[in-house]
């Protein structure tokens, strides 16, 4: 039962370019952080350092008081399940065995009943079970990225990260994995999304933390953190606020 | 003055017919010198080589090169090693054993400067063959499928003729009588080229009279023949040479569409069961090793039941070593036939043979190399 | 979504997988049946009823030697080699996510031919002495063989693993090295093979099933059916993840460069032993994992034991009709897969448009 995710002071280095230098953060239990910040601004990669896809070069990652490293992998992949943006989508598999797939960590040498019963619930959660036999190549993009969502569920984990889970979607798609978002948070899920939109990042979230180029540019409550200030020192654009519809929209002189 | 007239005319038809006579003999005596002259520049050979070109080579040359597969062969059995100026790499580097001509002559070889590769599908070597200076070089047909004769010519300055003596495995009587006698007027060992022939033909001759009117022939079968690198038993082939000089077929006759070399399989050796088992003792290790592999196959075959699996020398090296097969023919026939064969022994026939063609009783070199005339069945025999 | 609604979807795919499974089942009863039917076709002629008794109880007569030995074995060898081929071409092209990948896109018949003409070049002393080829050993040119395809693949993994072990630092190196292979097996034959042994290396890559005795035969199915074909079952479900990209791979607790070392050395392995005792068979773990992918999708669950049987079916196959068209004659194997396999993959390619992965 993991009841808090620490980062602290994380870098994390290609080659030569400081992807993320010296990220801290905390996410608690029933919390939903939002990374936001342009592109390369290094959203992805503090996704990937959280369940243990990439290694910092400096810093740590807790889950609680275990460091995420010294974690098995495979128990890893128990507690923190992952959303990617993209992924290679080839091979003919259904999108009941790519569910599947995210069974791994319980899978011994074959799939039980039990797994079995989980993929279907996955699906179910996100409202996907319609496309259970249906081949990964033949779905649309919303469609695919719930059940990226479903297949990251199956593995039953305590942290979830998203990595840009609205992007390409149809609005309709956009509500129903935000909406898919706030019902897992009141599981109890850690989740930690990373997100274009403000708007959503404001109605979403309990925290968000702001990146440029690696740095942390801000931290703390959607109020405090997306302010008219921030938000066009870090995006180069001066933004519209509404308070009350929580809604931020960039101001367009045309 | 009349009988003064006719005194002049007398005298001036005599001196006419005086000088007349002169001339005449002068004339006549002039021409039968260019004929002289003729005959000495027709000490010249026009022959017409084995792909149809006409080569002229003068009289008595007395420095050659023998190029290809079987060209050296040919210059060996005409007793013309002494016009050699120079040899095939080849013929050095690979050792003599098999070769009947290398194991007669190689020590003379050894002296002798390389005068290009050698081999089966080697081109030859200009500049070396420039280097030794030969009046003569003679080129094996199967070379020319890659290299043109005339180029080769005109890159060494030298007449080319070519020569072949039958497919390579065969033994192709008319086609060897043939090259003999063409390269024998070539060489100047015309009397040589027709002993040999004539000695060819007797053999010929004297093999079918033995097994000419047979109304009952073992089946018999040959396997492992050389063919391009270590070949199993189930290679054999067909008709086999020395076999049709015994008028006997072999039982892979029936099944290959064409002559040559043929593969096929155990099963069907097994469903003809041949009586009599002959192994070309080139291959007889890789038979030997798959008898050890697998011993339960072989013995269902008869021969190798009972034991009647015999040793023959190989013949197919760099062509067809003629002396061999003539000889393998002979062991055959004591083989197949004993009562017509009584009086032969095939080792010392087979020395004979080698003598004729080599100058050299060689049986005991190649039963050393390969094994020689025997009987295999210790051999064939599983073990335990 | 009502309950029954999702009764039906379960439904659905309990249907999916039955039918998959009747497939399987269909592929393995009909592979099975090619044993006596193969085993009842040659030259030698017997009855039918002759044929099963020798099959089931066989006895010292020559129609059990012709059976067991000449027949059944080339049948068995067909089944254990095809399988592997069949296996390891799945688990190859699930790795580096590449449909035209097999064990042998490492070079491997390159290395096992350049394997048999050292053998051959080190049995002859060096120097060409007679026209005659001593085997000494009858295992020294196989050992030999694969001796050099092990290390050809010990080559690769670590010039890739320098790279990182990423799908496209393997294909490169497999490429780079086999032309480096290909190179020198060329200047050795050039330089100090006679046109004998390289005739010999030519005949030997021709894979020939008939060259196998029971003692190898042995070796080649204790290894496959005790490490590499248990291996790649196990894996299977890794497989249908690393398909998925090395990211989702990693999220999900599997280590993709582990995966890939692990199924590049066991394909490489069973490749290696079959190939180094039966010669080179090609286009079998191209045609089967593909032909088993139309027929069962891309769960690798059921397509790896699919593709196994059917490779092991077209092996078996192209072995009986080598041996049956030109009769007596025998056309070895790897000539028949290849003249096989060949309209078969355009087939495949012309009709299956979609099988395998993007990017």
């Amino acid at each position: 039962m993991v009841i808090e995710v620490r980062i602290r002071d994380v870098k994390v280095y290609y080659r030569s370019i400081k992807a993320l230098d010296g990220v801290s953060l905390t996410v608690k239990r029933g919390e939903v952080l939002s990374v936001v910040g342009p592109n390369g601004a290094g959203k992805s990669t503090l996704l990937k350092v959280v369940n243990g896809v990439l290694k910092p070069k400096m810093g740590s990652v807790y889950l609680d008081q275990r460091a995420v490293w010294e974690i098995k992998s495979r128990d890893l992949a128990k507690i923190c399940g992952a959303v990617p943006q993209r992924v290679q989508v080839g091979g003919m598999l259904t999108v009941y065995d790519f569910v599947m797939t995210g069974r791994r960590p319980y899978i011994g040498f074959a799939p039980s009943k039990l797994d079995e019963a989980k993929v279907y619930d996955a699906l179910e959660t996100v409202g996907a079970i319609d496309l259970v036999g249906r081949g990964l190549e033949e779905l649309s993009g919303g469609e695919l990225q719930r059940v990226l969502i479903a297949r990251a569920l199956a593995a039953e984990p305590e942290v979830l990260l998203l990595d840009e889970p609205t992007s390409n979607l149809d609005l309709k798609y956009q509500v129903e994995v935000l909406r898919l978002v706030r019902s897992l948070r009141s599981r109890g899920l850690i989740i930690i999304m990373a997100i274009h939109d403000l708007t959503y990042a404001y109605r979403v979230s309990d925290k968000i933390l702001m990146l440029n180029s690696g740095k942390v540019y801000a931290a703390g409550k959607p109020e405090e953190v997306l302010t008219a200030k921030n938000i066009s020192e870090v995006y180069g654009v001066e933004p519209l606020i509404f308070d009350e519809y929580r809604l931020i929209v960039p101001l367009l002189r045309v | 003055m009349k009988k003064g007239l006719a005194k002049v005319y007398a005298l001036s038809l005599t001196v006419i017919v005086v000088v007349a006579v002169a001339a005449a003999a002068y004339f006549i005596l002039s021409s039968s010198s260019t004929t002289v002259q003729q005959q000495t520049t027709t000490q010249q050979i026009h022959l017409v080589d084995i792909v149809g070109r006409n080569v002229t080579i003068p009289r008595g040359v007395d420095r050659i090169v023998a190029i290809g597969p079987g060209m050296l062969r040919l210059v060996c059995y005409l007793n013309a090693t002494d016009l050699l100026v120079g040899v095939e790499d080849s013929e050095r580097s690979w050792g003599s054993a098999g070769r009947d001509y290398a194991m007669a002559y190689g020590e003379s070889f050894k002296a002798l400067p390389a005068i290009g590769p050698g081999g089966p599908g080697k081109p030859p070597a200009p500049e070396l063959i420039l280097a030794a200076k030969p009046e003569l070089i003679i080129m094996s047909r199967t070379y020319c499928d890659f290299y043109d004769p005339d180029r080769l010519e005109k890159e060494t300055n030298t007449t080319v003729i070519v020569m072949d003596y039958g497919p390579a495995g065969n033994l192709d009587v008319e086609g060897l009588t043939n090259a003999l006698r063409v390269l024998g007027e070539a060489l100047g060992r015309k009397e040589r080229a027709d002993s040999l022939i004539s000695y060819i033909r007797s053999v010929v001759e004297d093999l079918d009279k033995r097994t000419r009117d047979l109304d009952v022939r073992p089946k018999v079968y040959v396997g492992a023949v050389s063919y391009k690198g270590p070949q199993p038993f189930t290679t054999t082939q067909t008709p086999f040479p020395p076999l049709s000089l015994l008028n006997t077929p072999s039982i892979a006759d029936r099944y290959a569409s064409k002559p040559g070399v043929f593969f096929w399989s155990f099963e069907a050796i097994l469903s003809e069961q041949p009586e009599i088992v002959f192994i070309d003792e080139n291959n007889l290790a890789t038979v030997k090793q798959d008898f050890d592999k697998d011993p339960g196959k072989y013995m269902h075959l008869n021969a190798f039941k009972e034991g009647r699996v015999y040793g023959i020398l190989p013949y197919n090296y760099y062509h067809t070593n003629v002396a061999v097969a003539l000889a393998d023919a002979y062991y055959i026939g004591k083989i197949l036939y004993p009562e017509r064969f009584s009086d032969v022994n095939p080792s010392e026939k087979a020395d004979e043979i080698f003598r004729v063609f080599v100058g050299k009783a060689l049986y005991q070199q190649y039963a050393e190399a390969y094994g020689g005339f025997r009987c295999l069945a210790e051999m064939f025999k599983p073990s335990g | 979504m009502s309950s029954r609604n999702v009764q039906a979807f379960r439904l659905n795919v309990k249907h999916l997988i039955r039918r998959k499974q009747i497939i399987l089942l269909s592929l393995t009863f009909f592979t099975l049946l090619l044993i006596p039917l193969s085993a009842s076709v040659g030259w030698y002629k017997a009855s039918l009823p002759e044929t099963f008794r020798a099959v089931f109880l066989p006895d010292n007569s020559q129609l059990s030697t012709v059976i067991w030995d000449l027949r059944l074995r080339r049948v068995l060898a067909a089944i254990v080699v095809g399988m592997v081929l069949g296996g390891s071409g799945v688990a190859i092209q699930a790795c580096m996510r590449n449909p035209l990948a097999s064990p042998f896109t490492f070079g491997l018949s390159f290395a096992a031919s350049l394997g048999v003409a050292v053998a051959l070049l080190v049995l002859q002393g060096g120097a060409i002495q007679r026209f005659q080829i001593y085997v000494y050993n009858p295992y020294i040119v196989s050992a030999s063989a694969f001796l050099f395809a092990l290390i050809q693949v010990l080559i690769i993994l670590l010039l890739a693993y320098k790279a990182g072990l990423s799908a496209g630092a393997l294909v490169l190196s497999s490429i780079a090295i086999s032309f480096a292979y290909q190179a020198v097996l060329y200047l050795l034959q050039y330089l100090y093979l006679n046109e004998i042994l390289v005739a010999t290396v030519v005949f030997w890559t021709f894979g020939d099933l008939g060259r196998i005795a029971w003692p190898e035969f042995n070796l080649v199915a204790l290894l496959s059916f005790a490490t590499v074909l248990p291996y790649f079952i196990y894996r299977s479900l890794d497989y249908d993840l690393i398909v998925g990209g090395d990211e989702l791979a990693k999220s999900s607790g599997v280590r993709p460069e582990r995966l890939r070392l692990e199924t590049t050395i066991v394909a490489a392995l069973g490749t290696a032993l079959a190939t180094s005792f039966v010669g080179v068979i090609g286009f079998v773990c191209l045609v089967a994992p593909h032909a088993a992918r139309l027929l069962i999708g891309g769960g690798h669950r059921y397509l790896m034991p699919t593709s196994m049987i059917l490779g092991a079916l077209i092996l078996t196959l192209s072995d009986t009709l080598g041996r049956v068209v030109i009769a007596p004659t025998v056309i070895p194997v790897g000539i028949m897969t290849s003249l096989i396999g060949v309209p078969l993959l355009v087939y495949l390619l012309v009709k299956g448009g979609r099988f395998g992965y993007r990017g």
